[in-house]
């Protein structure tokens, strides 16, 4: 994870299970960024249709569209 | 020695005659006397000498009949009727030695009386001579007919002159008989070239006597083993007049000899193919080694591996060959590779359909039978054996002659046991090959579980240490939250350290579970209630009345919740559970209106560990391979379809009664 920028710096964590997503957000958080979440690379993709974060933390494993489908829609 | 007779004459005296007479008895070498009834009158220094006279004057006046010996007066008698012949007679010195004497005698006028001369020679060594002659020729007849060995003399052209009676016996005919033949006629032919060469070498002199073993063709048929000596006797003039042959009979040695190198080849022949069995890392290789091996026993010229396939009827043929000249069996090899073979057909089918080894003495027949050539093929006779582990055939060794053979059961016999030994490869290469099967299964298993346990172990650590150094900065909900957090991954790593260990258990025929009767309506309710339909989902259920199923009870829930739970993960909202009797069985299906399983995962469906990857983090992995553990230890059956609306369908088999 790079910070963009202190205080401001964005990162999109794109995680299913729940507690795990709970561990890195509160991780993030504490280490003073602000967090977007999606559950599923469809989330993911729509969060990044409307905004861009200046760091994404991406699992690969995902139900629907996986970690690299949503790296392959980004970029295509 | 001489005319006793008196006899008158008309003749008047001739003292000329006289004269000469005494001058021929001077100069005779041989004794000359002439006497006048007995009476000698005149004798020769020859004759003097002869009977032992010390003077010639000692003998004038003695009686000539004095000098024969008592056994020979008679002949005297008779002799002295005719004038010619010579006679021997036997006569003594006047030492009383003995001599024999050739006489010759005739009448005559000496000095006006009739008197008679007499010719003696002494004749006792020529005598002697002749009878150690024939005591020589009687004993080499002795010592040629009463040998124990056999002998003949044989002519130069190879014809047999004598035969003693041991020789007789050696080769099976009559004396008579056998003098009608040549050597030539009961020698083996295979012998006949080099016997004969030897024996020209013999007569153009190169050397001077031979010796061979070789065989004869006995009168009954059967070959006789023999050492033979020839030596070959020459006239005085140096040119060959007939062999001396000895004949010693060593059949039985040579068929102990023969038996001890049979042994021998045998004993090879195990140890090649132990050896063969041992170093081999491959059966295939193991087989190569052995057909070579027999091939070299036998000096048979194929040898070919057939090995069990696919199929469980038919042998596949391998491209495992021995072959001494492989263009000469090239059509062979080409047909016998073209197809499989059947139970019963062809040799290995018939071995494969007997289960033992099998001797074919002569193709010909049957593959005329069928059509074949068999001189397009170049092979007359045949056997195969199988290589067995257990009662279970895994491959046929077969092996191919030019010639008809008769079949050889020691060889069957040995090679039943290389059979065997072939099976053990085969059985160690399997348990090797299930091993390494295993060892791999084992290594994916424990990097599985591995993985599985970090996961949560690594989120538990982030929030345990975030709770130990940024408590202050935490909200009371992020602290509760993080507490949650942590009671739940417990329980998650609680459940999957007792999932594993339940696998393994039930992996290892799960003891301490003991089975009852157990009502299917029951054992659905139960499963129902530990794992309810989640938020959206129904179940809906059809079980025949009155149905049971045989095992623990702790047991099927588990199969049927992690069915459940699975169907929950992964199914849609729709979900029956249909019971039916199925002949001595209860069949169960659960059934959901889902996706279904994904094509590449169905084949591993019951493994530990496979996971659909578009199915997120749901579930360990180890639900499906624990049912299927349970079902199978319970002696029962689990199979995914596909249901009929597209979603998964599982169906279980469980027997009624135990």
């Amino acid at each position: 994870v790079t910070a963009v920028g202190a205080r401001t710096a964005t990162v999109l964590v794109v995680e299913d299970e729940a507690d795990h997503l709970a561990a890195v957000r509160l991780t993030l958080r504490l280490a003073g960024y602000e967090v977007w979440e999606a559950a599923s690379g469809e989330e993911a993709l729509d969060v990044l249709r409307a905004r861009r974060p200046g760091a994404m933390l991406l699992d690969v494993r995902l139900p629907g569209i996986d970690g690299l489908g949503v790296l392959r829609t980004m970029r295509g | 020695m001489a005319g006793a007779r008196r006899r008158s004459t008309r003749f008047p005296r001739r003292p000329k005659s006289d004269e000469l007479l005494l001058r021929v008895m001077r100069a005779a070498s041989e004794g000359m006397v002439v006497h006048c009834d007995g009476s000698i009158i005149e004798a020769n220094q020859a004759f003097a000498d002869m009977f032992g006279f010390a003077d010639l004057s000692d003998a004038i006046g003695r009686d000539v009949f004095d000098l024969v010996a008592p056994e020979s007066l008679t002949d005297i008698v008779d002799s002295t009727r005719s004038d010619e012949g010579a006679v021997e007679y036997r006569c003594r010195r006047i030492d009383g030695t003995r001599l024999v004497v050739e006489s010759r005698a005739a009448d005559i006028t000496f000095r006006g009386t009739p008197a008679r001369v007499v010719t003696a020679t002494d004749v006792t060594r020529r005598q002697r001579d002749e009878i150690q002659l024939r005591e020589a020729h009687e004993r080499f007849r002795l010592a040629f007919d009463q040998a124990p060995i056999g002998m003949a003399l044989v002519g130069t052209d190879g014809r047999f002159l004598h035969v003693n009676p041991a020789l007789c016996d050696i080769v099976g005919y009559e004396a008579d008989t056998l003098l009608l033949k040549t050597f030539q006629d009961i020698t083996h032919p295979d012998d006949l070239e080099t016997d004969v060469g030897l024996l020209y070498q013999v007569l153009a002199g190169h050397i001077n006597n031979y010796s061979m073993e070789k065989r004869y063709l006995h009168a009954k048929g059967h070959v006789v083993w023999v050492n033979l000596a020839a030596a070959l006797v020459r006239g005085s003039d140096g040119s060959p007049r007939y062999f001396i042959s000895q004949i010693e009979d060593v059949t039985h040695r040579k068929r102990v000899e023969q038996a001890l190198w049979h042994e021998t080849a045998t004993v090879r022949l195990l140890k090649g193919v132990a050896i063969a069995a041992n170093e081999a890392t491959h059966p295939d290789e193991a087989f190569a080694r052995t057909i070579d091996a027999i091939c070299a026993h036998t000096g048979w010229p194929v040898g070919h591996v057939y090995l069990r396939g696919e199929d469980p009827d038919r042998l596949v043929p391998s491209e495992l060959w021995h072959l001494d000249d492989p263009s000469a069996f090239a059509t062979f090899r080409a047909l016998k590779e073209a197809t499989s073979v059947a139970r019963g057909e062809g040799l290995a089918g018939k071995v494969f359909e007997q289960g033992e080894a099998v001797w074919v003495r002569d193709f010909t027949p049957t593959l005329r039978r069928r059509g074949i050539p068999v001189t397009k093929l170049g092979v007359k006779a045949g056997f195969a054996f199988p290589v067995l582990v257990g009662t279970e055939m895994v491959a046929v060794l077969e092996f191919f002659s030019t010639t008809i053979a008769e079949p050889d059961d020691e060889l069957l016999e040995v090679v039943a046991n290389v059979g065997t030994q072939l099976g053990r490869v085969v059985e160690r290469a399997r348990l090797q090959e299930q091993q390494e099967a295993l060892d791999v299964e084992r290594g994916r298993f424990v990097a599985n579980a591995a993985h599985e346990l970090r996961t949560p172990l690594a989120t538990l650590r982030t929030v345990a240490g975030l709770l130990g150094t940024r408590r202050d900065a935490m909200s009371p909900e992020e602290i509760d939250e993080c507490c949650d957090l942590l009671e739940r991954q417990g329980q998650h790593l609680d459940a999957l350290v007792d999932d594993l260990l339940d696998l393994t258990r039930i992996e290892h025929g799960d003891p301490d579970t003991p089975p009852e009767e157990v009502p299917v309506t029951d054992w659905v309710t139960r499963a129902l209630e530990t794992a309810p339909p989640t938020a959206g989902a129904t179940v809906a259920t059809d079980i025949a009345p009155g149905l049971t199923v045989v095992g623990n009870p702790d047991r099927l829930d588990r199969v049927l919740v992690n069915l459940l739970t699975n169907a929950y993960h992964h199914g849609g909202s729709s979900i029956s559970i249909v019971a039916r009797r199925d002949g001595t069985a209860t069949r169960l299906m659960v059934e959901d209106d889902g996706p279904g399983v994904p094509d590449g995962i169905v084949d591993q469906l019951f493994e530990p560990f496979t996971r659909s990857t578009s199915s997120g983090e749901k579930g360990n992995g180890l639900g499906l391979a624990i049912a299927e553990g349970i079902v199978s230890n319970l002696g029962g059956r689990i199979r995914y379809e596909t249901g009929d609306a597209g979603g998964a369908r599982f169906v279980l088999q469980l027997p009624v009664a135990s």
